[in-house]
């Protein structure tokens, strides 16, 4: 009876989007989710990069190296080909340093507090962790690392 | 979450409040928003204005609900985006007089049955699929024991924050993987099956450690810490999740062993008694074996007027 | 079939690996590392050549461990959107697939390659 009566049960998962989409919840002290979302998209992002970059750099053993020559011509200057490439460059560079945090947090536990009684003012340790002040490198560095790359790329 | 600042106490909430309520009736298969408008007085909780519009407005309006304190973990909703505790939060928290409005929602990554109600038997199930109890290899013992397990002060502290979880299902409602991945054990479970894990007194750990170990399991968790930073109880599922996670890794390197307590045996046996030194005396009007056998006893009305 | 923790486990040895080869793979593009004036000139013919001829099989092991990683990390996002037993067979094998492909090609780009003209 019950069973029947609970059949019609509404589903407000957000599915995929909660992949891609920073603001579909409101959680303060929470940076860690934007990270999450960035890591996601920027991982997709330099593994399509990844598959591309195998085959344009195979060339040269593919159809010589006239090919090679015409395909770097691409990147000379600001060119469609040359933004997309600044892009993935820009995604495997937070991928990389935020790698670092999750390595450290996920498979060596390093960096996310240890166990406590609870205590005003409430906030866990795991957001009071290193891994906290790490991410803040994380974004302060990929900034800084992208730009650079931005002024090789392109002014050089 | 920094529910209980307390600069909660001294905040006072907008005269008028619009609550705006996400309904969704089983019988027609639909959903839609309702508002309403209710006055507020200090001190008012979420809670509190739903059971007012219940009251007063309308009675057709469904919610769970039990202790109005934080501790059963039944009202857990999506206040203004954010997942709460309706008795946990305050109306001026989340409203102001400038935006005098106060969004309840049911919790997302569950299946609503009806207005603010969820259904929590997929929870509970996978609750009970990481053997949420002390497991011991001599059942016998464990079912009538004579002694107690031990267990240091230091090991207590090391899983103490894990077991108070109230299971309200807000850290899985914040979940983005459990958001799309139902098979996903999700943070409640997972971070129930480190608190036994690392329970010296339990021996199951083997048994727990090869439940986690899949990519709905434990591997399904990516450092977005939601579960940790919605937490009403402090229970930090998150960094749980990490520790069980590297346990794993380390166990399955060969670099990890559990040790595992027994029952502590009886308590030492009163010792005899020291024979007093020959040269030692007694007051005088005291005999020492006459002390030894008289009972204990203090005198009903020297309590009472004392 | 293989355990979640020996993936998960190949997958954190494989990042860290990525950080110091994928740092030193970015770094042979700086130019003034290399004593050239710009970008461009770095992807020079006889410059590419002269990399693939003196570290090819560090860039091997890089290709081989960044496919590795990238694969299984699309591999448990796509697991994770859908559910379904074809499903899952579905994108197992075709993560295999796909890593046998990339990583025959990227060998033969480096084991393959005749000097610039």
């Amino acid at each position: 009876m019950a069973r029947e009566r609970y059949t019609r049960l509404l589903d407000l998962r957000p599915r995929w989007r909660a992949f891609i989409n920073p603001w579909l919840l409101r959680l303060p002290n929470n940076p860690e989710r934007l990270a999450f979302i960035l890591h996601r998209t920027t991982g997709v992002i330099a593994s399509l990069f990844l598959f591309f970059h195998i085959i344009s750099t195979s060339t040269p053993a593919r159809a010589g190296w006239e090919a090679w020559r015409e395909e770097v011509l691409n990147l000379q200057g600001l060119t469609p080909i040359s933004l997309l490439f600044y892009i993935a460059m820009g995604a495997i560079l937070f991928h990389g340093i935020n790698g670092v945090r999750l390595i450290l947090a996920e498979a060596l536990a390093l960096g996310i507090g240890k166990p406590e009684k609870p205590k005003p003012p409430y906030i866990a340790p795991l957001l009071r962790g290193f891994q906290r002040r790490l991410l803040y490198a994380t974004f302060a560095l990929w900034i800084i690392l992208w730009a650079l790359l931005g002024y090789i790329m392109f002014f050089t | 979450m920094a529910l209980l600042a307390t600069r909660t106490a001294k905040l006072i909430p907008p005269k008028r409040v619009k609550v705006l309520v996400r309904r969704y009736d089983p019988e027609k298969g639909e959903s839609w928003w309702q508002e309403y408008e209710i006055e507020t007085y200090r001190g008012m909780t979420v809670l509190d204005a739903l059971l007012k519009i219940k009251e007063e407005i309308d009675h057709t309006l469904s919610l769970r609900y039990s202790c109005r304190m934080a501790v059963c973990g039944s009202c857990g909703m999506v206040i203004n985006g954010t997942p709460r505790l309706a008795c946990q939060t305050q109306v001026a928290e989340v409203a102001s007089e400038a935006n005098p409005v106060v969004r309840v929602e049911p919790m997302y990554n569950f299946k609503v049955i009806r207005d603010l109600m969820t259904d929590f038997t997929e929870f509970f199930e996978k609750h009970r699929r990481v053997k949420p109890y002390l497991i011991r290899r001599d059942v016998e013992e464990q079912e009538n024991p004579e002694y107690e397990y031990k267990l240091l002060p230091e090991e207590y502290e090391d899983f103490y924050q894990y077991s108070l979880c109230i299971s309200c299902g807000l850290c899985v409602a914040a979940c983005p993987v459990f958001a799309s991945d139902t098979r996903f054990l999700g943070p409640q479970a997972l971070a129930q099956a480190y608190r036994f894990i690392i329970d010296p007194r339990d021996e199951g750990w083997r048994e727990r450690l090869e439940i986690v170990d899949s990519e709905d399991g434990v591997f399904g968790c990516h450092l977005a810490a939601s579960c940790s930073a919605v937490c009403p109880k402090e229970v930090d599922p998150g960094a749980a999740i990490q520790r069980l996670r590297s346990l794993l890794l380390r166990y399955r390197l060969g670099l990890w062993r559990k040790s595992v307590s027994g029952p502590v045996g009886p308590m030492e046996k009163k010792a005899e008694r020291m024979p007093l030194p020959p040269e030692a005396e007694t007051l005088p009007g005291v005999s020492l074996e006459e002390l030894e056998e008289s009972k204990v006893e203090i005198p009903v009305e020297k309590l009472i007027s004392g | 079939m293989v355990r979640a923790s020996v993936l998960q486990l190949l997958q954190y040895v494989t990042g860290a690996l990525m950080v110091f080869l994928v740092s030193w793979h970015l770094a042979m593009r700086i130019p003034w590392l290399r004593g050239m004036e710009s970008f461009i000139e770095t992807l020079d013919a006889t410059v590419v050549y002269g990399e693939i001829t003196g570290f090819g099989l560090l860039i091997l092991i890089l290709a081989y461990a960044t496919l590795f990683h990238g694969i299984n990390g699309l591999r448990v996002i796509l697991l994770e959107l859908r559910h379904g037993e074809y499903w899952d067979r579905l994108v197992n094998v075709l993560a295999l697939i796909v890593f046998i492909f990339f990583a025959a090609l990227a060998t033969y780009g480096i084991v393959g390659v005749e000097p610039p003209a």
